[in-house]
C-alpha cells in the first residue's frame, strides 16, 4: 500500500531523509517514531506529494507519486501536524470545501459530519477558523479527513493538543478503520499509543531508520518495553545522568 | 523609544528582507535572521536605501513634470497657486486615505503582534511600530507630494525657508490625522462589521470631502474658458479645504493645521495604549444541524472559486480595493465633460489594485499551501480563480462606469476603445500580483507581497497604463495637435501595447513556472 525506496531529502547540504524504504501493507497501522528532528514530518511530507523528495521513488496504492499523485492524494487522507485551514472560512465551510473537491455524496457526509462532531465534541462549526484554537482546527481537520474514509491514513501525532476523550476516540477510531482495511501511517511521541495501537513500527533517528518490526517481535527480541527499547536505540547518554547533573 | 528602536531594528525592516530563493521557509528565514543578527543594522539602512532609491525616480518625473507647469504659469502666481492647492490636497489626501487603509488593519493579530505581545514592551509602542510599518507603505505616495511641492517652489520662485516649513506642517499634519484615524478605525473596533464600515466610511468621505468643497466655489470666470476644469480645480481652493491650510495666505488657517496637528498627535498618543490588537470575535452559538443544513454555491461554483469568492467578500481591505478606483472613477465623471477623464484615473488605479488582488488571492492560498498540496487538484485548478476573479470584477466594474456615463449622458463612443485595452492591463496585472505573491512574498500577513516588489509591480501596472491611455486621450481630446505630436502619440500608444502582450506573456510563463516548483 505504502513503498518507498530509497527515499531522501536534502536541504542544502544538509539531510533530513536519508535513502529509506519503507513498505507498509494494507490494513496495517504502521507507528513511525524518532526522536525530534528526526525526520518524521519530513518523510510524511514526501510520502504524500507536499514535499518534492531529492532523490527514491513513492508508490501509494500500486501508484507512482510522480505521475499518477492526483489519483492518489484522492484516495488518501493526511492530517498533519500543523493544522493548515483557510482562516477566512468557517469550520462548515470547510468542511463544504472539502466536500465539493472530493466530489462527496452531501446527504451521506453531512450524516457522518454529524456523528464526528458529536463524537469529538465539536460545536463550533459556525466559527471562523482563523479564531479557532490550535486543538479545534486539528480536530476540524481530523474530521475533515475522517468523513471521507479514505483507503490510507497519513497522521502526523494526531494526538497531541487533543483533550482526554477525543484522543482516546481517536485511537480506537483508527484501529476500526484499520480493521476495514484502511492503511495508516502515523508519528507519535507517546509511545504506549503506539505500543497498544501499532502493528509495526519503524524508528527513525538522524533521518535513517535505525530499527523496524512488529512490536511483539520487538519486545520479544529485547525483552524490554518499547520505551525502553526506543531510548537505548536513540539516546546516546543516559537519561539518569543527564537529570542528575541538571 | 528604546524599545521601539529594538524592534524597528530586528524585526521591522526585516519586511524589507529580499530573499534570493523562490521556494523559502519560515524555518529557512528565521535561521537567516539569527546568523545575521550583527549585520541587521546595515541592512536596515540598506534597504531603506533600497527604497528611498526606488521612489526616487518617481520623484524626479513628478518634480520635472510639475516644475515645467509651474515655469509656464509663473507669470499668473495665483493661478499657479491654485493648481498647486489641488494637487497638493489630492495628494495629501491619496496619502490619508492610503494610510489609514493600511494602518488600520495592520491593528489585527498577525503572527508577528503575538509574538510581540508576549515581550515586556508597551502596547503605545506596539502601535507606533505598526504605523510605522504601514508608514513606508506610503512612500510612494509621499515622492508624489515632495516632487511637486519641490516643482512648485522651484517654479515659481516662492520663498523657500518659509515655504518649506509649511511643507513640513503639511506633512506633520496629514500624518499625525491618518495615524489617529488608523487607531481609531482599527484598534478599537473589535467586530468585522465595524471595519467593514469604516471602509465604506473612508470611501464616503472622499466623496463628501469633494462634494462639500465643491459646492463652495469661487469665482469660475477668473480661471478661464474651460468652466469644468475651473471648477475641479476650485473645489481644492476653498477655504474649506483643510488640506491646503498649511499653504493658506491667512495665518488663521495655519494656526488651525498647526493645532489640529498637535490635537490629533496627543489624541494618538492618547489612544495607542488602548490598542487591542484583536482579531474580530463573533458569536458562534449555532447548534451543527442548524450550520449543517445550510444551502451553498461550494460545488456548484467548484470549490477554489467558492472559497476565494468568500475571501473576497470577507476582506475589508477587498472591498475598498474595488470600490475606491470606481468611486473615484465616477466622481471624476460629475466634474468633467466626458467620461474619458473619469475611466482614465479609474483605470489607472484599478490597475494596480488588480495586481493587489491577484496577490492578496495567491497568498492566502501559499498560507495554507500544506493544505492544498495534499489536495487532489492540479495546480492550474488552484490559481485560475486567483487570476480570473480580480480581472473579471475589474472588467464588471469598468463597465459599470460606462453604463453611469451612459446614463449621465456623459458616454463617449471612445471609451469602447477602452473594454479591450482593459482587460489586457487587468490579465497583466493579475499574472504579475499572482507571480510575485509566491516569487516575493511580504512578510507580514496582509502584505502579498515584499516591498521591492510592490515598486516593480506599481511601475509596471501604472506606468503601462499610464502610457496607453495618455496618448489616447491626447488624441481625442485635444485639438489641433501637429503631425509629430499625433505620431508620437499612437507610436508611445501602440509600442506600450505591444510591451503589455508580451509582459503579460512573459509574467504568464514565469507565474506557471513558480507555482510547478511550490
Ligand atoms: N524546510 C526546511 N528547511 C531546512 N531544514 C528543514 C526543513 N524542514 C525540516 N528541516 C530539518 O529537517 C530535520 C527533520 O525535521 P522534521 O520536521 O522532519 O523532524 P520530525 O522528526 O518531524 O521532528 P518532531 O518530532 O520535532 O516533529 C530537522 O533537522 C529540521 O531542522
Ligand atoms: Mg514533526
Amino acid at each position: 500500500m505504502i513503498r518507498s525506496v530509497g527515499l531522501t531529502k536534502k536541504f542544502g547540504d544538509f539531510i533530513a531523509v536519508d535513502n529509506i524504504n519503507l513498505n507498509v501493507n494494507q490494513g496495517e497501522v504502521f507507528g513511525f517514531l524518532g526522536p525530534n528532528g528526526a525526520g518524521k514530518t519530513t518523510t510524511i511530507k514526501m510520502l504524500t506529494g507536499t514535499l518534492r523528495p531529492t532523490s527514491g521513488s513513492i508508490e501509494i496504492l500500486g501508484m507512482d507519486m510522480k505521475n499518477r499523485a492526483i489519483e492518489i492524494k484522492r484516495r488518501m487522507g493526511v492530517a498533519p501536524d500543523e493544522p493548515k485551514i483557510y482562516e477566512h472560512l468557517k469550520g462548515y465551510e470547510f468542511l463544504e470545501f472539502i466536500m465539493s473537491i472530493y466530489k462527496l455524496d452531501k446527504a451521506e457526509t453531512k450524516v457522518k459530519i454529524e456523528e464526528l462532531c458529536d463524537a469529538f465534541e465539536i460545536d463550533y462549526l459556525d466559527k471562523l477558523a482563523g479564531e479557532m484554537s490550535h486543538g479545534m482546527r486539528q480536530k476540524l481537520m481530523l474530521i475533515s479527513v475522517l468523513m471521507r474514509k479514505p483507503e490510507v491514513l497519513f497522521l502526523d501525532e494526531p494526538t497531541v493538543g487533543l483533550d482526554a476523550k477525543s484522543a482516546k476516540i481517536l485511537k480506537e477510531l483508527l484501529i476500526k478503520y484499520a480493521r476495514e482495511g484502511t492503511t495508516v501511517f502515523m508519528t507519535t511521541h507517546i509511545l504506549e499509543i503506539a505500543e497498544k495501537m501499532c502493528d509495526r513500527v519503524a524508528i527513525i533517528n538522524r533521518g535513517q531508520i535505525i530499527a523496524e518490526a512488529s512490536v511483539s517481535d520487538l519486545k520479544q527480541k529485547y525483552q524490554a518495553s518499547l520505551e525502553d527499547i526506543f531510548l537505548a536505540l536513540t539516546a546516546t547518554n543516559d537519561i539518569k545522568d543527564i537529570v542528575d547533573s541538571l | 523609544m528604546r524599545e521601539l528602536s529594538i524592534l524597528l531594528r530586528y524585526l521591522g525592516f526585516s519586511i524589507f528582507q529580499e530573499t534570493n530563493q523562490t521556494t523559502q521557509t519560515s524555518s529557512r528565514r528565521f535561521r537567516r535572521r539569527d546568523s545575521e543578527k550583527k549585520g541587521t543594522r546595515n541592512r536596515a539602512m540598506q534597504y531603506i536605501t533600497i527604497l528611498l532609491l526606488s521612489s526616487l525616480p518617481m520623484a524626479i518625473f513628478v518634480f520635472y513634470s510639475n516644475y515645467r507647469v509651474y515655469v509656464t504659469l509663473a507669470r499668473f502666481p495665483q493661478v499657479a497657486g491654485i493648481f498647486f492647492n489641488t494637487t497638493i490636497s489630492m495628494f495629501s489626501l491619496f496619502y490619508i486615505v492610503g494610510f489609514v487603509g493600511t494602518g488600520m488593519y495592520s491593528f489585527s493579530r498577525t503572527d508577528e503582534i503575538e509574538l510581540l505581545l508576549t515581550l515586556p514592551i508597551k502596547t503605545s509602542t506596539l502601535t507606533i511600530y505598526s504605523l510605522l510599518i504601514s508608514l513606508s507603505s506610503q512612500l510612494f505616495t509621499l515622492s508624489f507630494f515632495v516632487g511637486s511641492a519641490l516643482g512648485y517652489m522651484f517654479g515659481v520662485h516662492v520663498p523657500a525657508l518659509p515655504f518649506i516649513l509649511r511643507t513640513l506642517l503639511q506633512l506633520y499634519f496629514i500624518t499625525s490625522l491618518s495615524a489617529l484615524f488608523s487607531v481609531l478605525g482599527g484598534g478599537l473596533s473589535s467586530k468585522s462589521v465595524v471595519r467593514k464600515l469604516n471602509v465604506f466610511m473612508t470611501l464616503a468621505l472622499v466623496f463628501v470631502y469633494f462634494g462639500f468643497t465643491y459646492v463652495q466655489g469661487i469665482n469660475v470666470e477668473e480661471l478661464g474658458n474651460n468652466a469644468n476644469i475651473a471648477r475641479w480645480l476650485s473645489f481644492t481652493n476653498s477655504k474649506y479645504n483643510l488640506l491646503s491650510w498649511a499653504y493658506s495666505d491667512d495665518v488663521l488657517f495655519v494656526v488651525l493645521a498647526v493645532v489640529l496637528s498637535i490635537l490629533a498627535t496627543v489624541l494618538f498618543w492618547y489612544m495607542s495604549g488602548k490598542v487591542a490588537f484583536e482579531n474580530t470575535q463573533r458569536k458562534y452559538k449555532k447548534q451543527n444541524s442548524e450550520v449543517i443544513k445550510k444551502q451553498s454555491y461550494a460545488s456548484f461554483l467548484g470549490g477554489f472559486l467558492w472559497k476565494d469568492l468568500k475571501l473576497l467578500v470577507r476582506n475589508e481591505q477587498f472591498i475598498f480595493l474595488l470600490l475606491y478606483p470606481f468611486i473615484f472613477g465616477i466622481f471624476m465623471m460629475f466634474v468633467s465633460p466626458s467620461s474619458l477623464s473619469s475611466i482614465m484615473p479609474f483605470i489607472v488605479i484599478a490597475v494596480f489594485y488588480c495586481a493587489m488582488e491577484a496577490g492578496m488571492l495567491t497568498s492566502s492560498e501559499m498560507q495554507s499551501k500544506e493544505l492544498f498540496l495534499t489536495l487532489p487538484v492540479t495546480k492550474s485548478t488552484m490559481i485560475l480563480p486567483k487570476v480570473t476573479v480580480p480581472v473579471l470584477i475589474n472588467i464588471a466594474l469598468f463597465l459599470l462606469v460606462d453604463i453611469v456615463a451612459l446614463i449621465m449622458n456623459k458616454f463617449d463612443k471612445v471609451a469602447l476603445i477602452f473594454i479591450p485595452i482593459s482587460i489586457l492591463l487587468f490579465a497583466l496585472s493579475a499574472f504579475i500580483g499572482a507571480y510575485y505573491s509566491i516569487a516575493k512574498p511580504g512578510k507580514a500577513k496582509r502584505q502579498p507581497f515584499s516591498n521591492i516588489a510592490t515598486f516593480i509591480i506599481e511601475g509596471i501596472t501604472i506606468g503601462l497604463a499610464f502610457a496607453i491611455l495618455f496618448p489616447i486621450t491626447m488624441l481625442f481630446e485635444t485639438q489641433n495637435l501637429k503631425e509629430w505630436q499625433v505620431l508620437t502619440c499612437w507610436l508611445v500608444m501602440i509600442g506600450s501595447i505591444v510591451v503589455s502582450i508580451l509582459l503579460s506573456y512573459s509574467y504568464y510563463r514565469k507565474l506557471k513556472k513558480v507555482i510547478e516548483m511550490e
